[in-house]
């Protein structure tokens, strides 16, 4: 039995990617069996007494202390292993950094910044985002958990300044060819995407480049700025931008469903002042009527898939045809689909999407719910959807892994996918499991090498199937590219050794995890697919 | 509002401060981008609450 102690540093605060890498440390060390790191929240408790990693003294820590749980053997040095724990969490320091420990001081010293990107936790934020907005510097705000209040106000305030506010909750830009927070290396060109959504953004820029095509600059706006209450003010400042910026041509707008009356706003805003093309794609939106005038300048999409084949139409119609070529299935995996299809036993029907974009996710389960009917969720398309305890899932279940329940205190799933890995091997065990769906983003800010954190746990998923007599078919989306730090191509080359089946696009995924529990592969399914999920409107 | 000053921003790369997760800088930093990191701990309870109190009584 590994003896479990807990080490609590009152008061004391790191950052949960940081702590992240002091796991890994730790568990490198001799008569360290398991590693265990976090601030101790509520739900970082939770996950700690579930993995048996919490004692009395761990359980009495608050949401300000740190907590070092730790399983060790026989073997362990208690003494060695506290001493560099302790050196460990006092390294904190930032080598190679230009570090500062207080924000005026680096910015009087460094008169030359023009951009700030914030990821502190969101109660925070709005004395830091103001102070850097009343001193002119742009702002890329990560942080989530922000008052919408808060939100308003600062985005009145960057607008009165005519400053960019991206955010809250932005968690990709691509600014002059910079990937800030969450974004991937792409192409630079003359498509400028205004996104809030920042998955949408990062598949949106990985798709184009993939057809040929660039990115001028990826706005990300926040996944609220569409709602009533912000009313699409950064929305509006980015259409402004973009018609004044001389590197973009064709303009991008992503996001979730917006408030009615906001996607009106902006199709009007568009309409009376716009003198670039426009391509939209509000996921799980409705497509707008438009004046004859406005539908000559906007043209509406349901996928991200959709729109980046449209961005190519408007480019150059040639480059249209070869688009649809790239980021079709092909033949090979229409194939591997037949034979998942093939290997399904009697009773194996649901679907399980696993994903860590919030946007793949929904978008996924807009598309499934078209073939399949309703999809459970922690982040459902309708409430009376959503499920009761988001850690089981329930029939056909699409998990937001980045939504506040997995999230809190703890690092984003596209740099710790701890909590996926467990819930792959939990799904396995459900004998009615189909197919499981999983998207791998790529990109700088990601972890270093997704795929390879995955190998574990999806060789013993279908170990524990063919232990019962099944086979659940894996699909995989890689979100990335060719110039990607992780590289697109051994990334993929990992998922398809294992007999991952490996999609172009996520709507492609949606399609393919559709066929196979509904155990089809004909051309209707497929037609009804392009007609409604691959075209303009 | 004038959009001069976004345009300014789009013009170069940009010079940035990344404050919070040390993850991103060093990301960005990794880019080959100007960037300088701020550390960010929250402060005391004690220390906020006594600020709150004095703002609201002078």
């Amino acid at each position: 039995m590994p003896r479990v102690i807990n080490i609590v540093k009152k008061g004391l605060y790191r950052d949960s990617v940081y702590l992240l890498h002091i796991g890994e440390e730790l568990r490198k060390v001799s008569g360290v069996i398991d590693a265990f790191i976090a601030m101790g929240t509520r739900l970082n408790k939770d996950l700690m007494l579930r993995e048996g990693f919490l004692t009395s003294d761990g359980e009495d820590a608050g949401e300000n202390d740190l907590i070092v749980a730790l399983k060790l053997g026989e073997d362990a040095d208690i003494d060695n292993i506290s001493r560099l724990v302790e050196e460990l969490l006092t390294q904190h320091g930032a080598r190679g950094l230009e570090v500062y420990e207080d924000l005026d001081l680096a910015l009087n010293i460094n008169r030359d910044i023009n951009l700030a990107l914030v990821s502190i936790p969101g109660r925070y934020a709005r004395e830091v985002v103001m102070k850097l907005l009343e001193r002119g510097v742009h702002v890329h705000l990560f942080s989530d958990h922000v008052p919408i209040e808060d939100e308003v106000a600062m985005k009145r305030y960057a607008y009165e300044k005519g400053l960019l506010l991206m955010g809250p909750e932005a968690g990709t830009s691509i600014i002059g060819g910079v990937a800030i927070a969450f974004a991937n290396a792409v192409r630079r060109g003359s498509v400028g995407v205004i996104s809030a959504s920042g998955t949408g953004l990062q598949e949106v820029s990985v798709l184009l480049h993939r057809i040929g095509l660039g990115v001028s600059h990826g706005i990300g706006v926040g996944g609220r700025d569409l709602s009533r209450e912000v009313g699409g003010l950064m929305t509006l400042f980015s259409i402004d931008v973009f018609e004044n910026d001389p590197g973009t041509s064709i303009v991008t707008i992503v996001s979730k469903p917006p408030s009615r009356e906001i996607q009106h706003m902006i199709f009007d805003y568009i309409a009376s002042r716009g003198r670039k093309s426009y391509v939209t794609c509000l996921v799980g939106g409705e497509i707008e009527p438009l004046d004859p005038e406005a539908s000559k300048r906007i043209v509406q999409t349901r996928t991200l898939h959709a729109a980046v084949l449209e961005a190519a139409r408007i480019t150059d119609p040639s480059l249209y045809s070869e688009a649809q070529k790239v980021l079709s299935i092909d033949g090979k995996t229409i194939k591997a689909i037949e034979d998942a299809i093939a290997g399904l036993r009697e009773g194996q029907r649901y679907i399980r999407g696993l994903f860590t974009g919030g946007t793949f996710a929904y978008e996924a389960m807009v598309v499934l719910g078209r073939f399949v009917g309703d999809i459970w969720s922690n982040s459902p398309l309708r409430d009376d959807l959503r499920l009761r305890d988001p850690w089981k899932s329930y029939g056909n279940t699409v998990i937001d892994l980045g939504g506040e329940e997995f999230t809190e205190g703890r690092a984003h799933p596209m740099i710790d996918p701890s909590i996926r890995l467990k819930r792959i091997v939990d799904e396995a065990r459900d004998p009615e499991v189909a197919v499981i769906m999983l998207d791998f983003v790529l990109g700088y800010g990601a972890h270093r090498d997704p795929a390879g954190a995955h190998v574990d746990a999806i060789k013993r998923a279908m170990e524990i199937a063919r232990e019962d007599g099944r086979r659940i078919a894996f699909l995989a989306h890689v979100v990335g590219t060719d110039q990607d730090p992780q590289d697109l191509a051994s990334q993929e080359r990992i998922l398809r050794e294992l007999g991952v089946i490996i999609l172009p696009t996520n709507a492609t995924m949606a399609l393919a995890a559709a066929m196979i529990s509904l155990r089809r592969s004909d051309m209707d399914l497929i037609d009804m697919f392009s007609r409604e999920f691959l075209r303009g409107f | 509002m004038g959009v001069e000053k976004a345009l300014d921003l789009l013009r170069g790369k940009p010079r940035l401060v990344s404050i919070g997760l040390e993850h991103f800088s060093r990301e960005l930093a990794r880019q080959g981008v100007r960037v300088i990191h701020v550390s960010w701990r929250p402060r005391e309870r004690l220390e906020k609450d006594l600020e709150d109190i004095l703002s609201k009584i002078m």
